[in-house]
């Protein structure tokens, strides 16, 4: 026999083994590893998607071509070729098992051929420290401390429906800040109540909110359902200058609107009902956390000093790929509600400013010393 | 000029389970369609968003009867079993109408993404 042997992308393949095929056609011809590579539309998406009788005749082509062998299967015994191809027929227990395993490897080889799954989560770029403005370098540095931006976080950690969430953005998304070179400031447990958020938020400094938090059209809610913020019930001071983003029901509704009249730059919300399925033990995947990694994307976008128009749309392509991990199943029914539900000024002027973005460092005015103190001066600094 | 080959995106892939659940509805024939019989060609896409109320609650019911339980939650609401949301789509309450246009959006993306795959 031949020993030769033909590359294509990455993948080494024996002579014999070219010419077995891989996939099927829409007219039922079969297709092998090199009509694959010059043609990759040809590829479906799955071959466990193709019926059950074009697997088995896959398989029994795949088996047909390939030299002679025989199979050890332990507790089982020997298994020749010309038995494999028997069981594969007569679809005994053994023979599924076979298209099975078949099936499995081909769909595999199909996917390195074809270059991988279509939708791809959004490239967030890895969080690096902002370099300091060029407007610092006069700045001692021993007062750079104090002229970060500041990130606030209310984080519901002790409500049994919003603490995974909580958990997966205190894990995944503070550090993107951190990272970046803000001060992260994050209400938890007990403390993510509106007393501790107001000073914070008043602060100039602070340039972000966000959080996972109970919600209604008019309010944003902390621990034990403690009004963070309310509709008709904040000082401006406490939004404006600031993007927004809460993970929670419906704020997209009034409150979201109503922070942008009152000055926050931008927002980005749920207008409906955020609603997401438990994690299923029994999936390799964990349903529950492609929603928390969907919505976060818009905070760590943000972070990385996107405008709120690309943190929106990388959101979308976020929530896109979750759906194409999960497809046809309950979880990617609510990704995509979720996904249509979701507000920010991409989508109408009533929040904010597509081209918001955030920064780790209070810009300064590149200017004499007087106007800088004054500046230290209302920071508190 | 050369002639470039059509270039299609992936079937979705949809895992053994939930390729029991029905894509699609013909009313006309009162009957549910699977994923399989579409990509064989044996069926066509029946376009969801032009089923009648009744019949895109049927379908969704049927979905939930035929695919493997779970448990949904809405943040600021009630937690539904696939019994729940079947039940609450057979009273007609506000979720159970949520339920069905949520379920109906979802399914005609998912058909127009079949349909691209498989250039019909």
């Amino acid at each position: 026999m031949s020993d030769e042997k033909t590359k294509i992308k990455n993948l080494v393949f024996k002579s014999y083994a070219l010419k077995k095929p891989l996939s099927v056609a829409p007219d039922g011809s079969f297709l092998n590893a090199c009509d694959l590579a010059s043609q990759p539309s040809l590829a479906i998406g799955s071959l466990h998607a193709l019926s059950e009788d074009l697997q088995i005749k896959l398989a029994l082509e795949r088996n047909r071509m390939e030299p002679d062998f025989r199979l050890g299967i332990i507790g089982i015994g020997l298994i020749s070729k010309a038995e494999v191809l028997e069981h594969i027929e007569a679809q005994s227990e053994l023979g599924q098992t076979f298209v099975r395993a078949e099936i499995s490897y081909a769909n595999e080889l199909v996917g390195a051929l074809a270059g991988g799954p279509a939708k791809k989560w959004a490239l967030i770029p890895k969080a690096k420290a902002e370099r300091v403005p060029s407007d610092w370098k006069w700045v001692p540095q021993r007062w750079w401390p104090f002229l970060r931006s500041w990130a606030l976080f209310c984080e519901n950690t002790t409500d049994q429906v919003t603490t995974p969430a909580a958990a997966y953005r205190i894990k995944h998304v503070h550090p993107v800040f951190k990272a970046r070179g803000f001060v992260v400031k994050s209400l938890d447990g007990v403390n993510d109540v509106r007393v501790n958020f107001i000073p914070i938020a008043r602060m100039k400094r602070t340039v972000y909110l966000s959080g996972i938090g109970h919600g209604s059209p008019t309010t944003y809610t902390g621990h034990m359902g403690d009004p963070i913020l309310r509709v008709g019930a904040y000082d401006q001071a406490e939004v404006k200058g600031k993007s927004i983003h809460f993970l929670s029901c419906q704020t997209a509704k009034q409150l979201g609107p109503d922070t942008v009249q009152k000055g926050a730059k931008s927002y980005g919300g749920y207008f409906e009902n955020f609603t997401f399925v438990w994690d299923d033990q029994n999936t390799p995947i964990n349903e529950q956390e492609l929603f928390w990694k969907a919505d976060s994307t818009y905070d760590i976008m943000m972070a990385n000093g996107a405008t709120s128009d690309v943190a929106y749309k990388a959101t979308i392509a976020a929530f896109n790929a979750a759906m194409a991990l999960v497809p046809g199943t309950a979880a990617a029914t609510w990704l995509k509600w979720d996904r249509d539900i979701l507000r920010a000024p991409a989508i109408n002027a009533v929040y904010g400013d597509k081209a918001a973005k955030i920064s780790p460092f209070i810009l300064l005015p590149n200017s004499p010393f007087m106007e800088a103190e004054e500046m230290f001066e209302r920071f508190g600094v | 000029m050369t002639n470039r080959p059509t270039v299609r995106p992936p079937l979705p892939n949809i895992s053994e389970s939930e390729r029991k659940k029905p894509l699609c509805y013909d009313p006309a024939r009162k009957k549910f369609i699977l994923y399989d019989e579409i990509i064989d060609g044996r069926e066509p896409i029946f376009p969801v968003e032009e089923l009648s109320e009744e019949d895109a609650a049927r379908l969704v019911i049927e979905r939930n009867l035929k695919g493997p339980d779970y448990a949904m939650q809405i943040m600021s609401g009630a937690k539904y079993t696939r019994d729940d949301v079947v039940r609450e789509i057979g009273k007609g309450t506000s979720f159970g109408r949520t339920a069905v246009a949520a379920e109906q959006s979802y399914l005609s993306e998912l058909l127009h993404q079949i349909k691209e795959a498989i250039g019909d």
